[in-house]
């Protein structure tokens, strides 16, 4: 790590009056409003809200799937409604990793496979792909299941795949759309736990959305979304009294 | 990244490898039939250039009376030629390689117990060579044979085997209108040549001989010329025309009482015929080329939306919408490509197996093949856009939302 690393982190991520709104003319829907939010390097954030507060929406801008119908998204430093979708593309690939509620794997391919599968998308060549799926499965504790296809992995055996395509190619960004949703408390717990590790030990920035009391829980930093907007952003110690 | 999409592509098509055949076969029929069509054309083509090559594309022959529009009659009231219009053309027209007069009758011939009809025709040597009619055996007629009537004769290769059969023919005796010929030479065969009489079922006599001994008079039914190939034809026919004219007296209201028939003419019209009709033909075959061309649209556009949530999932994890876009036009183009090589197999199969029926030589084009090979790709990128462009614009998260 260099020595800025040591001083304040960069801010990667950043969402300044960005509003997002479904529809036109009478049949308007405004899914979020007024969302004014940093995200430094390596922090661990989680959005909770209940349903339709805004935060998939959210989630979706920040992971440059959908852009900010007024306001600014910038990635580090970069507005994202000044680039083209292709550039825009590229920039996602390049620095955000997906996990989302279903892992969303292809059933025909084994873990090692759509692990690797990102890595296709990059230009690299089959062996490096394979090695690199090998130490990302091993990361997420599947180094024993490589050849398995999903539907001879457990649901959380399933996620911990999806999180390890999601790590694959080193992305500065982890985006996870309720990735426990599915999953039972306890194998949740290890899901999370997993995701707090990588945070911790490849500096990962981490952005989870989740519904999970428990997982809101452990959170470092804590955005509650409600009718679209962002009503509380606590870190660390305080957050606690406004839960 | 090309070699990997294009193994993904292969991937894809063999999931639904029954689906990806039939897709495939549409083409493969679209491009069969075009390609049969238009080698079958070009067989058609080299018939008629074949067939112009043994007649002579130089050849200009100019006969007494205007022929009627549509018919062979002969307006009788014309006068012959004779043999002073011979030599006018001769001396007075230029770019002529080679001139002869002609005359002929169907007559009966026997040689030893064998009789046959064959056409007698009366004329000089230049009339073989502006043909380019070579001997098989034998000779042409000597200077001396052909102007003082001693009957000797040349015959064709039917005549030959009508009448001495395995017999070599030269040397015999050939009886034309009671005067016995001795063979002296037999000509070449020049096969069929789409005319209703055959070439070679034909006795040639010296000219001299066959105005004085078997017509009768110094008539002459017409002029045979060949030009040479570096000649303006529609310049030579016009002089050879005002010549002819000249000589014959008519004035300037008068209509032509004789006809030039010029071979050139004959064969570009007889191409452009054969053109046209290869065209036509291959236009066809093209319809059903366009028809297999949409069902591998209507196949991808299927595929795209069956694969809308795997689409959605190579979009989050890295895929760029190039890279999706790509892919699918990869499978439309394999499939086109695939369906044409083999395509192209069955036509000139096919070709192949019905130019002998048609009795036309089969041309392999390999520019036709090129150019097939070309249309396939352009058609898989051509109708495989509108899918691939649809995969690559969907909204990854609509696509994943997609069941």
């Amino acid at each position: 790590m260099s020595a800025a690393d040591q001083t304040e982190p960069v801010v990667l991520l950043e969402l300044a009056r960005a509003s997002r709104v479904y529809g036109r003319g009478d049949g308007t829907v405004v899914a979020m409003s007024d969302v004014d939010v940093k995200v430094r390097a390596g922090e661990f954030v989680t959005i909770v809200g209940p349903s339709g507060s805004g935060k998939s929406t959210c989630l979706n801008i920040l992971g440059c799937l959908d852009l900010p119908t007024s306001g600014n998204y910038l990635l580090a430093g970069q507005d994202m409604a000044q680039i083209k979708a292709e550039q825009r593309a590229v920039i996602r690939r390049d620095n955000i990793g997906f996990v989302l509620q279903n892992p969303n794997l292809i059933a025909r391919m084994s873990a090692l496979e759509n692990v690797a599968l990102p890595l296709v998308y990059r230009g690299l060549g089959r062996t490096e792909r394979r090695l690199r799926a090998h130490a990302a499965l091993e990361a997420v504790g599947l180094g024993n299941r490589v050849g398995h296809r999903p539907d001879e992995l457990s649901g959380g055996q399933q996620q911990r795949v999806a999180i390890a395509r999601a790590i694959v190619a080193q992305p500065r960004i982890l985006i996870a759309d309720e990735p426990t949703g599915a999953l039972d408390t306890v194998t949740s717990a290890g899901v999370v736990n997993l995701l707090l590790e990588l945070n911790r030990t490849m500096r990962l920035t981490v952005v989870l959305v989740t519904h999970d009391q428990s997982v809101a829980g452990r959170a470092p930093r804590l955005c509650v979304f409600r009718d679209g907007r962002l009503v509380s952003d606590e870190t660390g110690r305080r957050r606690f009294h406004a839960c | 990244m090309l070699v990997e999409t294009i193994r993904l592509a292969f991937e894809a098509l063999g999931r639904n490898a029954l689906r990806s055949t039939l897709t495939g076969l549409g083409i493969l029929i679209g491009v069969g039939a075009v390609i049969a069509m238009i080698t079958i054309g070009q067989g058609a083509s080299q018939n008629v250039r074949n067939e112009i090559a043994k007649l002579g594309s130089e050849l200009l022959t100019v006969s007494v009376g205007q022929q009627k529009r549509g018919g062979q009659g002969v307006s009788l009231a014309a006068a012959a030629f004779d043999y002073a219009d011979v030599e006018a053309v001769r001396s007075e027209i230029r770019g002529l390689r080679h001139v002869a007069p002609l005359s002929s009758k169907i007559g009966r011939i026997t040689a030893r117990n064998a009789n046959w009809n064959a056409r007698i025709i009366g004329t000089e040597n230049a009339y073989f060579q502006a043909r380019g009619w070579n001997l098989a055996v034998g000779r042409l007629f000597a200077e001396a044979e052909m102007y003082n009537g001693k009957p000797v004769c040349l015959i064709g290769e039917t005549v030959r085997q009508r009448l001495f059969g395995s017999g070599l023919g030269a040397g015999e005796l050939v009886r034309v209108a009671g005067i016995a010929c001795p063979v002296i030479g037999v000509l070449q065969a020049r096969g069929q040549t789409g005319a209703a009489e055959d070439d070679d079922n034909v006795i040639a006599v010296p000219f001299d001989m066959y105005q004085r001994r078997i017509q009768g008079s110094t008539d002459i039914q017409s002029i045979v010329m060949a030009a040479y190939p570096t000649a303006n034809m529609d310049r030579l026919k016009m002089t050879l025309s005002g010549l002819i004219r000249e000589r014959r007296g008519l004035g300037a209201a008068d209509p032509d009482d004789f006809t030039i028939l010029d071979m050139r003419q004959v064969a570009q019209s007889m191409m452009a015929a054969t053109r046209t009709l290869t065209l036509f033909l291959g236009a066809i075959a093209a319809v059903s080329l366009v028809v297999g061309g949409i069902g591998i649209m209507n196949i991808m556009l299927v595929s795209v939306t069956e694969r809308t949530r795997e689409i959605g999932v190579r979009l989050t994890i890295g895929a760029l919408p190039s890279q999706i876009r790509l892919q699918f036009l990869c499978e439309a183009v394999i499939l086109t490509l695939a369906g044409g090589l083999l395509g192209i197999l069955g036509g000139l199969g096919t070709a192949a197996a019905a130019a002998p029926h048609l009795a036309i030589p089969f041309v392999l084009d390999p520019v036709v093949v090129a150019v097939t090979i070309a249309i396939s790709t352009v058609l898989g990128i051509g109708f495989g856009f509108a899918p691939a462009a649809r995969a690559a614009s969907l909204d990854p998260v609509e696509a994943l939302r997609h069941v």
